[in-house]
C-alpha cells in the first residue's frame, strides 16, 4: 500500500529530525516549567508605601498601623514632604503614598468630613490595585473607632433612636467572584497561556518538518498530509493528557469540564491544529523561518484571543480575522469548558468552527503542495521565491 | 568594514524572508494592537440584574448602572438559574441581585445586603466591573443615607458629612485614566522589538555562507563580516525604535517626561546586548533551527518575566533570576524611570549600564565564530 510506504518513510524521518522532537516534545516540557514561575506566587501582596502624616494624632497612627497589617500594603516609612514621598517613588522603594491632612482625627470626629489622599503608582497595574484596595479597606478599619467617639462626644443624643443606625452603611456589596476566588494569576493566565503555547509549538513543529521534506512531482499528496496529521496526533494527545491533566492539577487550575465532554472537543482541536500545521508546513520553505514567524506572532496573538482583552472590546475586521487561527476557538472554548463549568452545548459553535477549519487548511494544504510540485515549473518558481530564501 | 557593510545590504536586498522580517512585523503589530486596545478603557462591558425589589429605590440604581460607561445591562433575569448558563459563557461578566425590601429596609435604616457575582477568570475586565460597581453601589449608599439623615439633621452639609465620616481622593499616578493601551502596548512593543532584533540578525547571519559557519574565512574577515551585520542590524533596529517612540508620543499621546539622550542610550544598549546575544547562541548552535529554537525559549516569555503585569517584587526566586538575565526587564525599568518619572539622569544611567554586562555574551560569541569559523 502506497498510503502506509509513505507513513512509514515520514515516520522515520520524523524520528531522525532531532529539530522537531526538540520542539514538541522538549519544547512544551520546557515551556511547562518556565512559563509559570513569575505567577507562583499567584497574587500581589506586601506593597511598599509611603506616609505623609500632618496630623500625627492617635487616629492617623492607628491608619498606619491598619494600612501596615493589611495583607496588600507594607509602611515602608514616613515623609516629611510630598517631594519626598516622590523622590522615594521613582527610585521605586515604594509604590504608593497615603496622605493625612492636618485636622483629619478632629474633622473625623466633629463630623466634618476629612479627605484622605492614596497616591499610587499605576504604570504597574496590580500593584496600583493592590494599594488603592489595601488602603480602602484599612479606612474602613476606622469607622467603628469614629463612631464610638463620636457617641461619646454627641451623648445621649447619637444614641437616640435611629440616629445611631444612620451612620451603618445602607447598601452592603457582597462581591463574589467566580471560577476564580483568588483572583489570581494562576487561573487567570496559566489556563489560557497553556492552551497557546501547545498550539504554537505543535504548529512550529508541523512547520519544520513540512519545510524539511524534499518536494518532487511525485510526491502522493493525500498520502503525505494524513500521514503527518496521524504522527503528529500522536505526539500531540499525550501532551494534551500531560498539560491538561498532570500540569493543570500541578499548578493548581481548575478543571471543571468531564472528561468526555473535554476529550471530545480537544480532538476536534486537535484536528484542526494538524490540518492548520499541516498548510504552514507547505508554504515556510526553511525549516528556522517556520519558528521566526510562530515566535514573531505568538506575542500580539494573545492579546487577541479575548482572555486578556475581552472580545467585546477588539474591533471586527481583527476578531474575524483571528478567527481563522484555530486557537481562538480552542483558546475560548476551552476556558468556558475547563474553567468556567459551561456544558458542551454551549460551546458547540466553537467545536464547528475548528472542525471547518480543519477542512478547510486540510483543502489549502492539498492545495499548495499541488501547487508546488505539480504545476508549470517556471511560474511556480516565481510564486514560491518569495518564500525560498 | 564598509565593504563588508555595503555586502550585506546586498544580500539583504535578494533575501526577501530579510527583508519581509525587517519591514513587515513590526508595523503590522503596532497597527493592529494600537486598533485593539483603542483608548485603553473597556466600555460597555455586558452585566446582568435580577432586580427582586421592583421598587423606585432599585429602579434608580439600574439607573446610575445603566449610566456609567463601562457597563450595560444587556438582560434581566428572573432568578439566578436563568443567569447561570449565561455567566458561564461569559455572555454577561457581571450579575447583580437587588434583593426584596431593598427600599423599605433602606427607610427604616435597616443594612440589605447586594449580592454580586462576577466572572474572576477575565480578571482584567473583573477588577474594572467590580469597581466601578463598588463605586455605584457606594454612591448610591450615600444618596440613601443623605436622604435619611436630612429628615433629622434638616442642613445638607451635616447631613452629608454623618452619610460618608472619611472622603478618600484617589489618584492614579503616571496612567491618570489607568488606560490599558498605556500600560500593555509601552511593554508589548519594546518587547516584540528585541525578538525582531533577534531574528533579523539571525537572518543576516545565515544567508552569508562565511558567517553561518559554511565557509572558512580569515580572522580578520570574519570580524569585520560580524561587526558590519551588528552595526546595519542595529541601525535598522534604532530606527524602528525611534519610529516606535514617535509613535507612543505623537499618535498615542503618551508622555515623555525624561531625557531622550538617556533613554537613546538605553536603547542602543538594549538592541546591541540582544545582537550580543544571538550572536553567542548563533555560535553555539551553528545552525540556524537550532538557534531559533534558544532564542525562543529565550525571549518568547519576556514579557511575561518583564515584571510590568506581574511585578518582580512578587515572583519568587526563580522567576527573579530569570527576569535579571533579559535584558528587557532593565529596559522596561528605564523606560517607565525616565518617560513616567521623569527621574534623575543618575539613576537612568545606572539602569542602561546595568545592561552592558550582556556585551560579554558578544565577545564570547565572536571567539566561538573565530575559533569555528576561521582557517
Amino acid at each position: 500500500m502506497k498510503f502506509f510506504s509513505v507513513l512509514k518513510s515520514e515516520a522515520l524521518r520524523l524520528i531522525k529530525n532531532i529539530s522537531v522532537l526538540t520542539v514538541c516534545i522538549l519544547g512544551p516540557l520546557a515551556y511547562f516549567l518556565l512559563y509559570p514561575t513569575p505567577y507562583e506566587n499567584d497574587v500581589v501582596r506586601s506593597q511598599k508605601i509611603a506616609i505623609i502624616d500632618e496630623d500625627n494624632t492617635k487616629l492617623s497612627r492607628d491608619l498606619a498601623f491598619f494600612a501596615n497589617s493589611s495583607s496588600e500594603v507594607q509602611v515602608k516609612g514616613y515623609a516629611t514632604s510630598l517631594r519626598e514621598a516622590q523622590h522615594l517613588l521613582e527610585k521605586g522603594d515604594i509604590f504608593g503614598i497615603l496622605y493625612i491632612p492636618k485636622g483629619f482625627e478632629k474633622d473625623a470626629y466633629l463630623q466634618s468630613n476629612p479627605t484622605l489622599a492614596f497616591l499610587a503608582n499605576s504604570s504597574y497595574f496590580l500593584i496600583y490595585g493592590s494599594i488603592v484596595n489595601g488602603l480602602y479597606q484599612s479606612t474602613q478599619e476606622l469607622n467603628p473607632q469614629i463612631k464610638i467617639k463620636q457617641q461619646i462626644l454627641y451623648g445621649d443624643y447619637a444614641l437616640k433612636g435611629g440616629n445611631h443606625m444612620i451612620q451603618r452603611d445602607l447598601l452592603l456589596l457582597h462581591s463574589s467572584p467566580l471560577f476564580n476566588p483568588s483572583l489570581g494569576y494562576i487561573n487567570y493566565a496559566l489556563a489560557a497561556v497553556f492552551v497557546v503555547i501547545l498550539h504554537q509549538m505543535l504548529v512550529v513543529g508541523m512547520g519544520i518538518f513540512g519545510a524539511s521534506y524534499n518536494y518532487t512531482p511525485t510526491t502522493p499528496i493525500l498520502s503525505i498530509i494524513f500521514s503527518r496529521m496521524i504522527l503528529f496526533a500522536l505526539i500531540c494527545v499525550p501532551l494534551f493528557a500531560f498539560y491538561f491533566g498532570f500540569g493543570f492539577s500541578y499548578y493548581g487550575i481548575h478543571h471543571h469540564a468531564s472528561i468526555q465532554d473535554f476529550w471530545l472537543f480537544s480532538l476536534g482541536f486537535i484536528f484542526s491544529i494538524l490540518a492548520f500545521g499541516n498548510f504552514f508546513g507547505c508554504i515556510v520553505s526553511k525549516p528556522y523561518q517556520a519558528t521566526v514567524i510562530i515566535l514573531l506572532s505568538s506575542l500580539p496573538l494573545i492579546f487577541l484571543l479575548g482572555f486578556i482583552w475581552p472580545l467585546e472590546a477588539i474591533p471586527a475586521p481583527i476578531k474575524t480575522f483571528v478567527q481563522f487561527i484555530p486557537i481562538f476557538h480552542g483558546v475560548n472554548a476551552l476556558l468556558r469548558l475547563n474553567e468556567m463549568g459551561a456544558d458542551f452545548q454551549s460551546i458547540f459553535p466553537y467545536f464547528k468552527h475548528l472542525l471547518a477549519l480543519g477542512v478547510l487548511y486540510t483543502l489549502l494544504s492539498y492545495l499548495a503542495i499541488y501547487l508546488r510540485t505539480r504545476w508549470d515549473f517556471s511560474s511556480k518558481q516565481a510564486f514560491f521565491r518569495t518564500f525560498s530564501r | 568594514m564598509v565593504k563588508e557593510i555595503k555586502r550585506d545590504l546586498l544580500s539583504l536586498l535578494k533575501s526577501p524572508f530579510s527583508l519581509f522580517t525587517l519591514l513587515i512585523p513590526a508595523p503590522i503589530i503596532a497597527v493592529i494592537l494600537y486598533f485593539t486596545f483603542g483608548s485603553g478603557t473597556l466600555h460597555k462591558m455586558p452585566i446582568g440584574i435580577i432586580n427582586q425589589d421592583q421598587t423606585l429605590t432599585s429602579q434608580d440604581i439600574i439607573f446610575s448602572l445603566n449610566a456609567s460607561p463601562s457597563l450595560r445591562i444587556i438582560n434581566e433575569y428572573g432568578s439566578l438559574e436563568d443567569a447561570k448558563e449565561d455567566l458561564r459563557n461569559a455572555k454577561i461578566f457581571a450579575l447583580i441581585v437587588l434583593p426584596y425590601g431593598l427600599q423599605s429596609n433602606s427607610k427604616k435604616g435597616v443594612p440589605t445586603s447586594i449580592p454580586l457575582y462576577y466572572n474572576a477568570q477575565f480578571l482584567l475586565v473583573a477588577k474594572t466591573l467590580q469597581s466601578k460597581i463598588m463605586q455605584i453601589i457606594a454612591t448610591n449608599n450615600v444618596k440613601l443615607k443623605l436622604a435619611k439623615n436630612l429628615v433629622e439633621n434638616k442642613t445638607f452639609i451635616g447631613a452629608l458629612s454623618k452619610s460618608a465620616p472619611i472622603m478618600q481622593q484617589i489618584t492614579a499616578l503616571y496612567n491618570p485614566d489607568s488606560s490599558y493601551s498605556q500600560f500593555l502596548l509601552t511593554a508589548v512593543f519594546p518587547c516584540s522589538l528585541v525578538i525582531l532584533v533577534c531574528a533579523s540578525l539571525l537572518n543576516a547571519l545565515v544567508r552569508d555562507p562565511r558567517s553561518a559557519m559554511e565557509e572558512k574565512v580569515g580572522i580578520g574577515e570574519m570580524l569585520s563580516l560580524l561587526g558590519a551585520k551588528v552595526f546595519n542590524n542595529t541601525l535598522f533596529y534604532m530606527g524602528w525604535w525611534f519610529l516606535m517612540m514617535l509613535f507612543f508620543t505623537y499618535i498615542m499621546d503618551l508622555p515623555m517626561r525624561g531625557q531622550w539622550w538617556i533613554l537613546s542610550l538605553g536603547a542602543l544598549i538594549l538592541i546591541l546586548s540582544y545582537n550580543a546575544i544571538t550572536l553567542f547562541i548563533f555560535s553555539i548552535a551553528k545552525e540556524s533551527t537550532r538557534a531559533i529554537s534558544f532564542i525562543s525559549v529565550y525571549s518568547a516569555p519576556s514579557f511575561a518575566f518583564a515584571g510590568i503585569t506581574f511585578p518582580t517584587n512578587s515572583m519568587n526566586t526563580f522567576a527573579l533570576f530569570w527576569s535579571a538575565l533579559l535584558p528587557i526587564s532593565y529596559y522596561l525599568q528605564l523606560y517607565i524611570q525616565q518617560a513616567n518619572y521623569g527621574g534623575s539622569a543618575s539613576v537612568g544611567l545606572e539602569l542602561c549600564f546595568s545592561m552592558l554586562p550582556f556585551m560579554l555574551f558578544g565577545l564570547v560569541g565572536i571567539v566561538i565564530f573565530t575559533l569555528r569559523g576561521c582557517k
